[in-house]
C-alpha cells in the first residue's frame, strides 16, 4: 500500500532511515486459519521442528499474487478439531484472499515441508511441487483453477523414510525444460532414530530432539525433465549425489560465476553448505568449500536454514545470504566475482545479532532505493525452550537489516513497525507484491500459530518496475534468466527464480527499486536459451511483461486499478 | 570462567587429612618391626609433627633399613617426602607400602595425592577409588576422588564423581568445597537445576562464598538464562567490586545477550582488575570482531597470546581477524600457531585452509580441507556411535539381545575407540551365549579403558 500524506518525506529516505512500514494483515485479508507442525511443547524428532514453506504464486494468471502454504502434522494424528492441510488462498485483488484449497484439489495432510513453482510442462500455467517427509506432492496447474497431484506418474515421489527438504526448479541444461532439485535432510527411520532420552539429547539442560548430528544425512536429488511429463533421477550421472555436506534445507539457485548457466547452493544444517557448480555438460560439482562460501569465517559448518542472494553491492555478481543457528551470526558471503566468496559477516555489521534462530530470508529492496535490503524470520527450533528463561524464545522477532549502500546493514528492525519486532514461531518466508502497490510484502509459515502476512506500506515516493518474463525457446517462465536494469544512478541485477529463502517460493515477477529515476534506461536480459533481448526506456511505476524474442507485451499499473 | 577449588590450596587439606588420619592409625596398630625400627619410626612422626621435615624422612628411612617389609614406615617415608615436594620419591614409598599391605588404606589415599600433585589424575583414580574401598568413612578419600574423576573431564566418568561427592557430604555435611564441586560436576552433566541446588547449600554454609555465587551464574549462562546471569554477577560486583571474575562474567553475560558495549565495559573492568587475565582479553578480542572492530580485536586477541602462548582459542580469532584485515600472510602464520596447540580442531584446518586459498596456494588449502574433513568425519561418527551405543543399551535392557547386537556393532564399526560400545556389545553377546565373541569385545573394551570391569 501506498501511504500518502504527511508522513511523505519527499525524501529518498524519510526522517527515521526506513522508509518503510510492515503490518500484519493476514487476519483481515482471510488468512484465518492455523499452521499445524509437530507437537506444541515438546518434540521426539527433528521431524517436528522444521516447518514448512510459504509460496506467492499466481495460478490462474489473473496478475495477482495467490497465497499457498504447506502444512505439517503431529506423530500421534491430530485432534479433531484440528484439520492439517496445504492451503490455497485465491487473492481477489481487493487485499482479501478465499480459501480455494477444496475446489482447486490440493487438500493433503502430511509432513509437508517445502513448495516450489515452475511451469514444468511449459503450458502457460504454473505447478507446485511440495517436498515431504515420505512422499512428495507435484501439482500439475489443469488451467481451469484445479490441479492433479502427479508426483508417481511424474516420477518424482519420495520413499517412506526419505526425507525431501528444500527444492527448486531450473533448466539446468538449457533444454527450455525445467528440471527438479530436492534437496534432502535426513535418511529418518522413526523405528531406529534416538529420542531425547535416549540420545541422551540436552540443549541448555533440556532434553530436546536429537539430531542432525549422528543421524544419518539425506541425499540431494536432480530430475531431469524429460519432456514428456516425467522425470529421471539424474542425481548420480549429474553428480548431485557427491557433496561434502548433508543435511540439506534452504535451495538457491543462483548463476554466481556469471556463465549464463545455473549453479546451486544448499544450505546444509550442521554440514559444509553445497555450492554445486554447473560443469555445462549436464554435471555438477560441489565447490562450496574452496569456493569459500561453506562455512563460517572461523571454519564452522554452520546451522543453515535458508538462502537467498543478490548483488547487494552493484558490483554485478549475485552474493549469498544464509540464516543460520542462535549463539551464531546469519552469514553474507561476498562474491569476489573469480568464482569464489569472501565471508563478510563482520566487517558488513551483521555480527551484532546472534540471539535469534533464523528461517526464511530474502533479499528485498524494501524502500525501493535501488539497493537489496536483508529481511529474515526467526524462531527457535526447540519448543522446550518455553521452560527456559531465555531472552530469545520459541517465537522470535524478524529482523529487517538496511543496506547502507557502502557495503555494510544497519539493523533497522525496530524502525519498520511492530509486525517486524513482534515474535512469532516463523519458518518459511516467501516475499512478493500481493497488492501489485509497487513494494515487496511478506508471507510467513508459522509453527502452530497462524501465518503472517506482512503488508509493505511505503513511506517514500522512490519509484519501482517489476518484471514478468514469459519464455518462448526458454522454459515459459524464463527461470534462470538474468536482468540487468539500468538506470541514470547505475545498474542492478536479479534473477528469476524457483524456490529460495527457507523451504519457500517467492514472487516470480523481479522487482527492482528506481529510488528517484522515473525511468529505466534499459532492461538486458539473459535469456536460458541464450537469447539476449534489451528494452529500452521504459517508464518507472509499472509491470512490464516480456516474452522471448518479442520484447515488452503488455503494460500495468496495478496501483490505479485499487 | 568456572571457578573451581585452587588443587595447590586444595592439597594442604590432603595433607593435613592424611596426617590425623595416619596418626590414629599408628596408634592403634601393632608394630612388628624391631624395637630400634620402632623408636626410629617414632621419632620421625614427632619431628613430622614439628614440621621438621627433613629429620622425619632421615628417621623413617633409618626405620625401613631395620625394617624394610615395614608397610607403615614406607607409607610414613612417602608421606613426609610428598609434603617437601619430592613426589616421585614419595610415590615409589608408597607403592612399596602398598605392595607391602595391599589393605593399607592411607597408603592408596595418601599415592592418590601425589599423582595428583603429579598431574597424573588418571593414576590417582585407582588409589583413590581403593582408599574409598578401605577407608569408607573417610570424606576427604571420597571428595578427592570425586575431584580426580571430575578433572577427567570425561562424560562417562560424571556419575561416580557425583556419587563420590554426594558421599563426601553426607559423612562431613559442613565441607563447602564438596558442595561447589558437586555443584560443578551436576553442571558438566548438563543438571543446571542439581548444579544451583548445590551451590546454594554452599551458600547456606557461608553466604558470603564467591566461588558459589559466580558458579550460578555460570549455571544461568549455561541454561541460557542471561538476563538471570547479569543480575546475579551484578549483585556480586556489588559486594566485591573488585572481582574481576565477576566482571568477566558479566562481560560474558552481556555478550549472550548481545549487548556488546556493556559487555566491553564489564571485560575491560575485568582486565583492569587482573590484567592476565588470559579469557577476558579473549572475550574482547570476539566482540570486537562482532563489531568489525579489527583492528582493536587483533590487540585484544595478541595480549591475550602474550599472557598465555598455547592459547589455542585466541591464536585462532587472531587468525580469522586478520584475515578479515586483508592480511592473509599473518592469519596463516596465526592459524598455523593455532594447530601446533589444538592440531586435532577441524575448524582450523579449514580457516587455514581458507586463508590459504585467499594468498593464492590452492593446493596447500586443499590439503587442509581435507584434512578438516577427515576430522569432522570422525566427529561425526563419534556422535553416531554415541547414539548406536545407547540404543544398543536400552535394547540390551528390554532384552532385545539380536537388535542390541546389531546395534552396538554398528557403534564400534563408527567409532571403534568407543570403550562403552565395546563393553555393552560384549555383554550382549555373553547374554546371547557368544562367549568367544564376547570376550573379544570384551578385551577390546579393556585395552581402550583399563578402568572398565571385567565382564560377571
Amino acid at each position: 500500500m501506498l501511504v500518502t500524506g504527511s508522513t511523505m518525506s519527499g525524501q529518498t529516505r524519510t526522517d527515521d532511515g526506513v522508509g518503510v512500514r510492515f503490518v500484519n494483515v493476514a487476519q483481515q485479508a482471510g488468512l484465518n486459519i492455523r499452521m499445524i507442525y509437530g507437537d506444541e511443547h515438546r518434540n521426539r524428532y527433528l521431524l517436528e521442528t522444521t516447518g514448512s514453506g510459504a509460496a506467492f504464486i499466481d495460478y490462474d494468471n489473473d496478475g495477482w499474487q495467490d497465497i499457498f502454504l504447506v502444512n505439517g502434522t503431529r506423530l500421534d494424528g491430530l485432534p479433531p478439531n484440528l484439520n492439517s492441510t496445504n492451503r490455497l488462498f485465491h487473492n481477489t485483488g481487493n487485499g482479501k484472499f478465499t480459501d480455494v484449497t477444496e475446489k482447486a484439489g490440493l487438500v493433503r495432510t502430511g509432513w509437508g515441508q517445502s513448495v516450489c513453482s515452475g511451469d514444468y510442462d511449459n503450458d502457460g500455467y504454473e505447478d507446485l511441487f511440495v517436498s515431504s517427509y515420505g512422499k512428495n506432492a507435484l501439482y500439475h496447474n489443469n488451467r481451469n483453477g484445479t490441479f492433479t497431484e502427479l508426483a508417481e506418474k511424474a516420477g518424482v515421489a519420495n520413499n517412506r523414510t526419505r526425507w525431501g527438504s528444500g527444492c527448486a526448479f531450473l533448466d539446468y541444461d538449457r533444454d527450455g525444460l525445467l528440471d527438479l532439485f530436492v534437496a534432502s535432510y535426513i535418511d529418518l527411520d522413526l523405528k531406529t532414530a534416538p529420542l531425547p532420552e535416549t540420545g541422551p539429547c540436552q540443549y541448555k539442560g533440556i532434553m530436546v530432539a536429537c539430531g542432525p548430528p549422528g543421524l544419518t544425512g539425506g541425499t540431494n536429488t536432480l530430475y531431469h525433465n524429460n519432456g514428456n511429463g516425467t522425470f529421471s533421477d539424474s542425481s548420480e550421472k549429474s553428480g548431485i549425489t557427491k557433496a561434502n555436506g548433508t543435511y540439506g534445507l534452504g535451495v538457491l539457485t543462483v548463476d554466481f560465476d556469471n556463465d549464463g548457466w545455473t549453479d546451486i547452493y544448499v544450505a546444509n544444517d550442521s554440514a559444509p553448505a553445497a555450492l554445486y557448480h554447473n560443469n555445462k555438460n549436464g554435471t555438477f560439482t560441489d565447490i562450496g568449500i574452496e569456493a569459500g562460501c561453506a562455512l563460517s569465517i572461523d571454519g564452522k559448518p554452520q546451522a543453515g536454514m535458508g538462502v537467498t542472494a543478490a548483488d547487494y553491492n552493484h558490483d554485478g555478481w549475485l552474493d549469498i545470504f544464509k540464516t543460520n543457528f542462535s549463539g551464531d551470526t546469519s552469514s553474507l558471503y561476498r562474491n569476489t566475482g573469480k568464482g569464489t566468496f569472501d565471508d563478510v559477516t563482520f566487517p558488513a555489521g551483521m555480527g551484532l545479532n546472534t540471539r535469534w534462530l533464523g528461517w526464511g530470508c530474502g533479499f528485498i529492496d524494501v524502500d525501493n532505493d535501488g539497493w537489496a535490503d536483508i529481511f529474515l524470520v526467526n524462531g527457535h527450533v526447540y519448543p522446550e525452550v518455553e521452560k527456559l528463561t531465555t531472552e530469545a524464545g520459541y517465537s522470535q522477532p524478524k529482523v529487517l537489516y538496511r543496506n547502507l549502500q557502502n557495503g555494510s546493514f544497519a539493523d533497522v528492525s525496530q524502525k519498520a513497525g511492530e509486525a517486524v519486532y513482534s515474535p512469532n514461531a516463523s519458518r518459511g518466508a516467501a516475499f512478493g507484491d500481493y497488492d501489485n502497490d509497487g513494494d515487496v510484502d511478506i508471507l510467513i509459515n508459522s509453527v502452530n500459530g497462524p501465518p503472517e502476512l506482512l503488508r509493505a506500506d511505503s513511506l517514500n515516493q522512490n519509484n519501482w518496475i517489476k518484471i514478468k518474463l514469459v519464455g518462448v525457446k526458454s522454459n515459459r517462465d524464463g527461470i534462470g534468466a538474468r536482468i540487468r536494469c539500468v538506470t541514470e544512478n547505475g545498474s542492478q541485477i536479479d534473477e528469476v527464480r524457483s524456490g529460495g529463502s527457507y523451504y519457500s517460493q517467492n514472487d516470480l515477477r523481479i522487482h527492482f527499486g528506481l529510488g528517484k529515476s522515473q525511468r529505466v534506461d534499459s532492461l538486458e536480459i539473459n535469456w536460458p536459451s541464450g537469447k539476449v533481448e534489451t528494452i529500452r526506456n521504459v517508464a518507472a511505476n509499472q509491470l512490464v511483461v516480456v516474452k522471448e524474442g518479442q520484447g515488452a507485451q503488455i503494460t500495468r499499473m496495478y496501483a490505479d486499478k485499487k | 570462567m568456572r571457578i573451581k577449588n585452587n588443587p595447590y590450596k586444595i592439597g594442604g587439606h590432603l595433607w593435613l587429612a592424611f596426617v590425623l588420619l595416619f596418626s590414629v592409625t599408628v596408634n592403634s596398630q601393632q608394630r612388628t618391626s624391631p624395637r630400634q625400627a620402632q623408636q626410629h619410626y617414632e621419632e620421625g612422626l614427632q619431628l613430622l609433627a614439628k614440621s621438621d621435615l627433613d629429620g622425619a624422612i632421615e628417621s623413617f628411612k633409618k626405620a625401613i633399613s631395620l625394617a624394610p617389609k615395614d608397610a607403615q614406615a614406607h607409607a610414613s617415608l612417602g608421606y613426609a617426602l610428598g609434603v617437601k615436594g619430592q613426589l616421585t620419591d614419595a610415590i615409589v614409598e608408597l607403592q612399596k607400602a602398598i605392595s607391602l599391605n595391599p589393605e593399607l588404606g592411607e597408603a592408596h589415599y595418601y599415592l592418590g595425592a601425589a599423582r595428583w600433585f603429579s598431574k597424573d589424575i588418571d593414576g590417582a583414580i585407582a588409589p583413590l577409588r581403593a582408599a574409598v574401598r578401605l577407608m569408607p568413612k573417610h570424606a576427604n578419600a571420597h571428595y578427592y576422588l570425586g575431584l580426580s574423576l571430575l578433572s577427567l573431564k570425561q562424560d562417562n566418568e560424571l556419575d561416580e564423581a557425583i556419587d563420590a561427592f554426594r558421599a563426601a557430604i553426607k559423612l562431613q555435611p559442613d565441607m563447602l568445597r564438596a558442595y561447589n564441586d558437586l555443584g560443578l560436576a551436576l553442571m558438566q552433566k548438563r543438571d543446571p537445576d542439581g548444579a544451583i541446588a548445590a551451590f546454594n547449600e554452599a551458600l547456606k554454609l557461608d553466604s558470603s562464598n564467591m566461588v558459589a555465587q559466580l558458579n550460578i551464574g555460570m549455571v544461568l549462562i549455561q541454561k541460557g538464562d542471561y538476563a538471570a546471569a547479569v543480575d546475579q554477577y551484578r549483585r556480586i560486583i556489588v559486594q566485591a567490586p573488585e572481582s574481576a571474575e565477576a566482571h568477566y562474567n558479566l562481560g560474558l553475560a552481556l555478550k549472550q545477550k548481545d549487548e556488546l558495549a556493556d559487555a566491553e565495559v564489564e571485560l575491560r573492568k575485568a582486565i583492569d582488575l587482573q590484567p592476565r587475565l588470559h579469557e577476558a582479553h579473549y572475550i574482547l578480542g570476539i566482540i570486537l570482531t562482532q563489531q568489525s572492530r579489527l583492528e582493536d580485536a587483533a590487540a585484544a586477541l595478541k595480549k591475550a597470546i602474550e599472557v598465555k602462548p598455547d592459547y589455542a582459542e585466541a591464536h585462532f580469532a587472531l587468525g580469522t581477524v586478520m584475515q578479515q584485515q586483508g592480511n592473509f600472510a599473518g592469519a596463516i602464520a596465526a592459524l598455523r600457531q593455532a594447530l601446533v596447540h589444538a592440531p586435532n580442531a577441524p575448524e582450523i584446518h579449514n580457516a587455514l585452509g581458507n586463508a590459504l586459498r585467499q594468498k593464492g596456494d590452492i593446493e596447500s588449502a586443499r590439503v587442509e580441507f581435507q584434512e578438516a574433513a577427515r576430522l569432522n568425519k570422525i566427529k561425526a561418527n563419534q556422535q553416531a556411535a554415541m547414539f548406536a551405543t545407547n540404543t544398543g543399551i536400552a535394547k540390551l535392557k528390554e532384552g532385545k539381545l539380536d537388535e542390541a547386537i546389531e546395534t552396538l556393532q554398528r557403534a564400534v564399526q563408527l567409532d571403534p575407540t568407543n570403550a562403552q560400545a565395546f563393553y555393552n556389545l560384549a555383554t550382549a553377546l555373553q547374554k546371547k551365549g557368544q562367549t568367544a565373541a564376547a570376550r573379544t569385545a570384551e578385551q577390546k573394551a579393556r585395552e581402550l579403558d583399563p578402568r572398565i570391569k571385567p565382564l560377571p
